[in-house]
């Protein structure tokens, strides 16, 4: 009986930390692309995302403000899943810096 | 990092994607915070063992590794290393969201 497993059953058990760490991030993004074309996010999409799940890692709103404003002067105020992961980057430079700090 | 609390699913996603640079940065290296090319392959062949399964996205991988390198140091930043596993994501993520799509339909 044992051996009647799927073999996606086992595979999921096997996804690394980093696979589970994107796959959350991928459905973060998903999670909020709900309106229109779904591929993408609209400012206000965007803004509830970052307040609602990044509450510690995205900079103060000024900046974020800054980011959606620049986003609305191209491709019609939406974000694509590249750029998303672009913004991300940034908060994610903002703990390899703590982090190093943190080191020394 | 991990012990702080409060931090959401998607926060602890990326302190994990952090940590994982980190933990591949080399320790002999003069060069402070940056990976080898070669133990850049090595967390590819660790950990990916499933977005990276078949050749086409081994291939596209090695294309990616080549083209990362922009400064030809021979060594990939935390920038880098961001925008390689952006380029693995964008079309998994394009994927899910298109076989979702078929299934309500």
């Amino acid at each position: 009986m044992g051996q009647c497993h799927s073999a996606n059953a086992e595979d999921a058990q096997e996804f690394s930390d980093v696979e589970r760490a994107i796959e959350t991030l991928i459905k973060n993004f998903h999670q909020y692309s709900v309106e229109g074309k779904k591929e993408t996010l609209t400012s206000s999409e965007l803004r509830d995302l970052v307040t609602q799940q990044l509450p510690h890692l995205m900079p103060g709103s000024c900046e974020l403000d800054e980011k959606i404003a620049n986003l609305g002067s191209c491709n019609d105020s939406k974000l694509e899943f590249g750029s998303f992961w672009e913004l991300i980057g940034e908060a994610a430079k903002s703990v390899k810096l703590e982090n190093m700090t943190r080191r020394n | 990092m991990a012990e702080e609390e409060g931090l959401t699913e998607l926060e602890l996603a990326i302190y994990a994607l952090v940590s994982n640079f980190f933990k591949y940065v080399s320790k002999r290296s003069l060069v402070r915070n940056k990976i080898s090319k070669s133990n850049l392959r090595k967390m590819l062949q660790k950990e990916f063992p499933h977005m990276l399964t078949d050749t086409r996205n081994r291939k596209a991988a090695d294309k990616l590794i080549q083209n990362l390198d922009a400064n030809n140091d021979g060594l990939i930043s935390f920038e880098e290393y961001w925008t390689l596993i952006g380029g693995i994501t964008s079309p998994i993520a394009k994927l899910i969201r298109q076989q979702e799509q078929q299934n309500c339909d």
